[in-house]
């Protein structure tokens, strides 16, 4: 027993004598702004004069994710570019004090404008910046571009898997049908397959209730793990034990914390995030647009993607398809994900 | 010659018989003002989520405590029973606790905090304890730096920046105390507690520590004990 102890003293020891970085003023930060301290994180090459603003998943999800999980995609932007992570607030690590109304996607939008005026306040106005938003992240870019001005702050937008339109999981039901049926064919995972097919064949179309959409979103995310198991999805990295580890023992991140923050901000902002339809508005966006989409995403499905470029106004746009990818294509087929994304930033950058 | 051994044998087992029947403990259960009267000191790590480090500090004093001897069967000699084997000895235990702590978590949060809490806690024959604690208490998170935009829209660093709250929590405790068994003054334990922030953004939110420490009798309490 007492070696037990001391094993675990040591360990303790030599966690908490951890190197750790002084210089954190620089590239860490906390932005406060109407009740919510939010975490910045700017990493990598400021000399580009380029900022890359990651805008995270969720509602309620966390930016430390793409910096600390699948190190080749951050670390490949990060030598090129300066990049932005911060959790917006009510996720991640972000904490501090208001009230419901205070969580919604105007003030999101709000949150994103203090956040680029307070970057080019300590880097310089000179610097060019890019939105990146994954998911729920697509959904906040595209309200920030939608907003009066705010297109002039941005050199570039890249939505990845994202959303501009929430309320229309007819789109979501139908798409797990198909691909149900095609893998229950195939013999793939049957008995999950099964089980996704027969929900979906029951639900409601002309009414999906909130129980439905959730547990539709719940099997777009199972779905995507039957087609990993299949090797549909592939990754060109994968996800280390020690990458793991490192996010959620060692690094600024804390799982539980976040994942409250997440279900809280989730639940909070699910009516009004389940109605958005930006698709009308989708002409205004004259911003150089790349829309880079998984083929295999059913969680917001490939068709969302195709509405997005159609509809997008800007006549520097362009769309790529990954064959090979579900939900989070800078997980899946990073390389070439980098690839789009370096060549659309040197070009309008 | 067979009667002889018989009978020698007839008498030995009555005698070991008797010997049990005097020695043979009944149950009892009753109040233990022994070394009340002193405050436990507690001192320890206090790591969140495990390893960003912090050190946690109390003193603790027992409000109630009772002892239950339970006989132990079958006896089975009176070895046993004069070595205390015969029943086996179990404390129960009301704690009161004051603390005082803090933690570093790089580029996330420091925090410095107070709470009380209150653990009911059981001792085993061999000095091996768990419990379970609940406690209340408030936290003041120290953050890195930090802007906001003033009233004439320009950007200045925050104070100090961070906020108060109030801060329950639960923990469940399992240490080995050797105050007991080998009359050393000292309980060696481990700790995992889970502590509420509220009000937290909207609601609120949860942490989790790793407490491994030592705890030593020490203080005399002033307070009068009957």
């Amino acid at each position: 027993m007492n070696k037990f102890v001391i094993i675990i003293m040591v360990i303790l020891m030599i966690a908490a004598c951890k190197k750790s970085d002084m210089s954190d003023g620089d590239n860490f930060f906390y932005l406060k702004t109407e009740g919510a301290y939010m975490p910045v994180f700017v990493e990598g090459n400021k000399t580009s004069n380029t900022f890359i603003i990651i805008l995270h998943g969720g509602p309620g999800g966390d930016d430390q994710v793409y910096k600390d999980v699948c190190l080749p995609f951050s670390e490949t932007l990060e030598e090129k570019y300066a990049v932005v992570y911060y959790d917006q607030r009510g996720s991640g690590i972000s904490q501090g004090k208001y009230d419901d109304e205070m969580v919604t996607v105007a003030q999101h939008v709000k949150d994103l404008e203090v956040l680029i005026k307070l970057l080019k306040y300590k880097y310089g106005n000179d610097n060019n910046f890019f939105l990146l938003g994954h998911s729920w992240g697509g959904t906040l870019g595209t309200a920030f571009l939608l907003k009066e001005n705010n297109q002039n702050l941005i050199s570039g937008w890249i939505e990845v898997d994202g959303a501009h339109n929430f309320s229309d999981f007819k789109i979501v039901n139908q798409a797990l049908i198909t691909i149900a049926e095609d893998q229950i064919a195939n013999e793939n995972s049957l008995d999950g397959w099964q089980e996704i097919l027969d929900f979906c064949s029951e639900v409601d179309t002309n009414n999906i209730s909130d129980g439905d959409k959730s547990q539709l979103n719940a099997f777009g995310f199972k779905a995507e793990e039957y087609l990993s198991t299949d090797e549909i999805i592939t990754s060109d990295y994968g996800v280390t034990l020690g990458e793991l580890m490192n996010h959620n023992y060692f690094s600024s991140f804390n799982p539980l914390m976040a994942k409250l923050n997440l279900s809280m901000t989730n639940s909070t902002m699910f009516d009004e995030v389940s109605k958005i339809d930006y698709t009308p508005e989708l002409y205004k966006i004259q911003t150089p647009t790349l829309i880079l989409w998984g083929r295999h995403d059913y969680v917001l499905p490939l068709k969302l993607g195709l509405d997005a470029y159609e509809n997008i106004g800007s006549e520097n746009k362009k769309m790529t398809i990954f064959d090979n990818s579900g939900h989070s294509v800078m997980l899946n087929e990073t390389d070439k994900f980098l690839e789009e994304v370096i060549s659309f930033v040197d070009t309008y950058k | 010659m067979k009667k002889t051994i018989f009978l020698i044998s007839f008498l030995l087992l009555s005698l070991v018989y008797q010997a049990q029947e005097l020695n043979r403990p009944t149950k009892k259960v009753y109040r233990d003002t022994t070394s009340i009267d002193m405050l436990d000191i507690r001192i320890g790590y206090h790591g969140v989520v495990t390893f960003h480090p912090g050190i946690k500090v109390g003193v603790e004093y027992p409000l109630r405590r009772k002892i239950k001897e339970i006989p132990r069967y079958p006896i089975l000699s009176r070895m046993d029973v004069m070595n205390g084997k015969g029943s086996k000895t179990i404390r129960k235990e009301l704690i009161a606790s004051l603390n005082s702590g803090m933690f570093y978590h790089r580029q996330n949060h420091s925090g410095f905090f107070i709470n009380f809490e209150a653990e009911k806690r059981r001792t085993g024959r061999k000095g091996k304890y768990r419990g379970f604690s609940f406690g209340l208490g408030m936290l003041r998170t120290f953050l890195g730096p930090t802007y906001e935009l003033d009233e004439s829209d320009q950007f200045k660093k925050v104070f100090l920046p961070g906020r108060f709250y109030f801060m329950p929590s639960f923990s469940y405790t399992h240490g080995w105390n050797f105050m007991y068994k080998k009359t050393i003054p000292t309980a060696i334990f481990y700790k995992l507690t889970y502590f509420m922030y509220t009000p937290y953004n909207n609601s609120a939110n949860m942490n989790f520590a790793f407490e491994l420490g030592l705890r030593v009798k020490m203080l005399k309490n002033h307070l009068k004990h009957e």
